[in-house]
């Protein structure tokens, strides 16, 4: 039996240690007082790392001579020198040798870019040989960027290792998902010892750029992407996108109609023949579409209906699964899903499952925009800018694609994958990130019909 | 020790507790378990803190609607369910292996324990893959009494190893039948070990997110984690968060109440020495065929999905990340099982050496962390960090810590069990003999429940292998643990790459799990 002294005890388990946690806030205060100092962080970025920030202007000026525009690659190349005038004298007291390196082939450069006639061939030889001047200098000092990546593992990994070799800045990676690495950035605030967000969907961007977190990226970083797919504020640059598609199984749905609309997928017709997984965060994007651009009511309606008639599943994986194997009829996912799903069995022809895409800006053809932001407490602000324009440059958009990743680049005219269908016969609904917004109002109406 | 034997007859053994009021605690005990307790609760703290900014307007719509009910309803549901079958299971495993003459019954006993080894969410996805018909309610049940029964199985069948055999020898021989027999006197002997096995297994229910998610079954956990993947909903998640910590307090009391007050030390510990086994004649062959669809559920199927995977090994993976995850586990579980197990000492002696209001209410605050989403407690933790402890912020201490707040209970009722079957009279006859309280402590008790505490180490760095949710906001940046190496595999759909991680996982999990079950033998039977 339990006596009742037990029984008053086992009652105040909850009380007491709140009471003794009050005595103690004075104490932790105290030593927050005594932590804060060591905060600090250096003011002034290092001559290296300036270096190594600007040089991002020699690697434009380098692609846009190999696709022979020598206006831009000039412009690019008066930016690096009017940037390097304004840090030179620091670098020349830190080290003087390397200074002199720099400086002659520079003026290696301006000869070959003023030249005229002008031998783009010897133009891009010296800016290469430029580059390489700066990088190992900027190696010397081995900066390293601290990145938040809710990108694939594999992807973020052959990002930083092609941006290592190419510009001489390693980078340390903390991986986590999109919205769990966007609560840890709020709650670190400015003490955050992240440097860039890369995330797979732009809610997550939205919601750290609304608590004020992040910086400007350069308009020269913004510039390689199509502006409806970068931050309206101008904080975050659009990286890859993925199509959101209709991946259905013709062996189970028979002679159906495949649905003019995502919206179609709601009417009792589809009843137990879809497959749903509501709290992906590639979901989202399409409940917030429809209510975009058919408004709250008609989104809920839709929603209802979808959920009765679909089966819920936790990730997109198994949604993909399931109308593979024939489980489902049906089901909303983005594009890559289904194209990973085909490479692990052997190719596209292989499957059972198609994919039919939403046309005429239909909501079921949303976007999804991967980004990457720089944090405004960043302790390596240069790196960051570097890596960004890295990010979207033609060199990391390739390694982004030969990666096996499947999303689409949206950076400097970099094609996705053979295997998938062609960017410019995609028809999205006309919504740009800044619509979408952090997602609030999808994930309030998703709660509403009981679907989280 | 003479006197023991005849103390024990007829199961003389359950002394109503006596309450020793003779000392008070020692300070250092009293203000360790405070501070353990503390910084147990720190993340509830922050989380119902965060709940109550909110104020009630906002909590309402938050905390009254169509899915909590559902949820408490899936929730309360499948952990009794769960927790009553792993029970069942556990008991039966363990009596069968330690009282009756089953061929091999040692080597049963030892791979009976080895389910704990698989993480629930590989057993869980081992099942999804072979028919979709587990993802539910029933196979919810099913995949998580199969992962969560050893944690039942192996206390029992300690006990049952370390009970003197003169009781059961008096009852049968005062004309009970073998099942009354059991009813009467193995139950009640083996109460307090089911009671804190069930206890765990019920804990761990509530905060367990990877194996739901995978069997599609809705509980608060995989709805808040659903919160916090999907948007800036920290006050939504917190609310139902504090719903979980509600489910947590109704079980300790539960618990509590069960268990009841009595105590089951033995003022010796009897003779050691093999017990009568139950002939089980012709349901031998029934009861091997049991075993042997048990073990290939909860262990075959697993590891032959793994060994699956293997072949289908495409992604490039190096042995460089191989060993560098390896090297990185092992150091963070060890260091984990030690912390935790350290600081679980003081509360388990506060807890029954000096029982009390204050002792009860340190001890069950050590439980409310663990049934909380791992999610929920880390961000916690990097509030905390961040706001008090900037230095220590991502950095192995801290993590180590985290673990030590997830863990607790684990290390706690190994500690507690082992400290309550020490007898307080040999410590106080040390003292009396001229040894101080620190010297008696180190040359008398300690000895005696190293085992226990062993086991308990044994069980956090088990539980510490396979966490991810604090690994991954805490870790030093750059740190690759085998869970963390599974987790980013299996989220790209490379399971060939996620499988040398897991099988890893499986393989450096196999030592401890061998520890616990030789420890808890050696715990109960090589002192006697």
């Amino acid at each position: 039996m339990l006596s009742a002294r037990a029984r008053r005890a086992s009652r105040l388990s909850g009380i007491l240690p709140l009471r003794r946690f009050r005595r103690l806030l004075p104490l932790f205060t105290a030593f927050a007082l005594l932590a804060a100092p060591s905060v600090g962080r250096a003011q002034t970025p290092s001559p290296a790392e300036q270096l190594a920030g600007l040089a991002a202007r020699i690697d434009s000026a380098i692609e846009h001579m190999s696709s022979a525009d020598v206006t831009a690659a000039q412009t690019d190349y008066q930016a690096f020198s009017d940037g390097w005038n304004g840090m030179s004298d620091a670098l020349q007291a830190q080290s003087p040798n390397d200074f002199q390196s720099i400086t002659d082939e520079m003026s290696a450069v301006s000869s070959a870019l003023m030249s005229d006639p002008l031998d783009s061939a010897a133009a891009e030889a010296a800016l290469q040989a430029l580059h390489d001047q700066t990088t190992a200098f900027v190696a010397q000092s081995q900066p390293t960027l601290t990145l938040y990546s809710a990108q694939h593992q594999y992807t973020t990994r052959a990002l930083v290792d092609a941006f290592q070799q190419q510009t001489g800045i390693a980078v340390r990676v903390h991986y986590g998902d999109d919205f769990e690495l966007a609560h840890q950035l709020v709650e670190e605030g400015s003490s955050s010892p992240a440097d860039v967000f890369f995330t797979e969907n732009s809610p997550p961007l939205a919601l750290v750029d609304e608590q004020g977190l992040l910086a400007r990226v350069d308009p020269s970083t913004l510039a390689r992407v199509s502006a409806n797919y970068n931050a309206s504020t101008g904080n975050w640059v659009g990286v890859a996108a993925r199509e959101t598609v209709l991946v259905y199984n013709p062996q189970v749905l028979g002679d159906a109609q495949l649905p003019q609309s995502v919206l179609d997928l709601g009417q009792a017709a589809w009843k137990g023949k879809l497959a749903i997984a509501p709290a992906e965060p590639d979901f989202q994007p399409v409940v917030s579409a429809v209510i975009h651009l058919r408004g709250e009511a008609a989104a809920e309606s839709w929603l209802a209906g979808f959920k009765q008639n679909a089966t819920i599943y936790n990730d997109n994986e198994g949604i993909v699964a399931a109308v593979e194997n024939g489980q489902a009829g049906a089901a909303i996912v983005n594009h890559y899903y289904w194209f990973r799903a085909a490479a692990d069995t052997g190719g596209p022809a292989s499957m059972r499952s198609k994919l039919a895409y939403f046309a005429g800006g239909d909501p079921g053809a949303m976007l999804d925009v991967s980004g990457a932001g720089i944090l405004r407490s960043a302790a390596h602000p240069d790196l960051a800018r570097r890596f960004l324009d890295f990010l979207v440059s033609r060199t990391g958009e390739t390694a982004l694609v030969s990666s096996g990743d499947f999303e689409y680049p949206l950076g400097s005219g970099v094609a996705a994958s053979p295997q998938v269908e062609r960017f410019d016969h995609l028809q999205p609904p006309n919504l740009t990130p800044g619509d979408l917004g952090n997602g609030q109002d999808a994930v309030e109406l998703l709660q509403k019909v009981g679907l989280l | 020790m003479e006197t023991s034997a005849s103390f024990s007859l007829g199961g003389a053994a359950q002394i109503e507790s006596t309450r020793r009021r003779a000392r008070p605690a020692p300070a250092w005990v009293v203000a360790g378990g405070v501070v353990v307790a503390l910084l147990a609760v720190l993340p509830l703290i922050l989380l119902l803190s965060q709940a109550a900014s909110l104020g009630w307007a906002r909590i309402q719509p938050l905390l009254i609607r169509p899915l909590v009910g559902e949820l408490l309803v899936n929730t309360a549901l499948l952990t009794v369910t769960a927790t009553i079958a792993a029970s069942v299971l556990g008991l039966g495993v363990a009596w069968c292996v330690e009282r009756t003459d089953l061929p091999g019954a040692r080597v049963w006993g030892l791979i009976a324990g080895l389910p704990l080894t698989v993480p629930a969410f590989v057993t869980s996805y081992s099942w999804v893959s072979l028919t979709p018909a587990v993802q539910g309610f029933a196979g919810a049940v099913l995949v998580l009494v199969l992962a969560y029964y050893p944690l039942v199985y192996l206390p029992v069948a300690a006990v049952l190893r370390g009970m003197d055999p003169a009781l059961e020898e008096n009852a049968r021989s005062l004309g009970l039948s073998p099942s009354r027999t059991f009813l009467r006197v193995i139950l009640p002997q083996a109460r307090p070990a089911l009671f804190g096995g069930g206890l765990i297994v019920a804990i761990h229910l509530l905060a367990e997110f990877g194996a739901f998610a995978m069997l599609r079954f809705r509980t608060f956990t995989t709805v808040i984690y659903d919160e916090y993947r999907l948007s800036f909903s920290g006050p939504a998640a917190a609310m139902l968060s504090t719903v979980l910590v509600g489910l947590c307090v109704a079980l300790l009391l539960l618990e509590l109440r069960v268990r009841g007050g009595s105590h089951y030390t033995r003022v010796g510990r009897g003779t050691a020495r093999p017990v009568g086994r139950l002939r089980l004649g012709w349901a031998t062959p029934v009861v091997l065929l049991a075993f042997v669809v048990l073990l290939s559920a909860a262990l075959g199927l697993p590891l032959g999905t793994l060994v699956y995977w293997l072949t289908r090994a495409s992604a490039a993976f190096t042995a460089g990340d191989l060993l560098g995850a390896v090297a990185t586990s092992l150091g963070l579980s060890a260091g984990a099982a030690a912390l935790t197990t350290v600081l679980a000492l003081p509360i388990a002696i506060l807890a029954v050496r000096y029982p009390g209001r204050l002792a009860t209410a340190l001890e069950r605050s050590t439980y409310l962390a663990s049934s909380l989403p791992g999610i929920a407690v880390a961000l916690a933790l990097v509030v905390v960090a961040v706001r008090f402890l900037r230095p220590f912020y991502q950095t192995t201490p801290l993590l180590l810590i985290a673990y030590a707040i997830l863990f607790l209970p684990l290390a706690l009722v190994s500690a507690r069990a082992a400290l309550a079957q020490a007898s307080p009279a040999v410590e106080e006859l040390a003292r009396s003999l001229g040894c101080g309280p620190w010297a008696t402590f180190r040359r008398v008790t300690l000895p005696l429940i190293a085992p226990g505490l062993g086991s308990g180490a044994a069980l956090v760095f088990l539980f510490a292998m396979t966490e991810l949710p604090a690994t991954l906001l805490l870790a030093p940046i750059g740190t690759q643990t085998l869970a963390t190496q599974v987790w980013s595999n299996t989220r790209s759909l490379s399971y060939g790459a996620a499988a040398p991680f897991a099988g890893l996982m499986i393989c450096l999990s196999i030592l401890p799990t061998f520890v616990l079950t030789r420890k808890l033998s050696a715990l109960t039977s090589s002192h006697a």
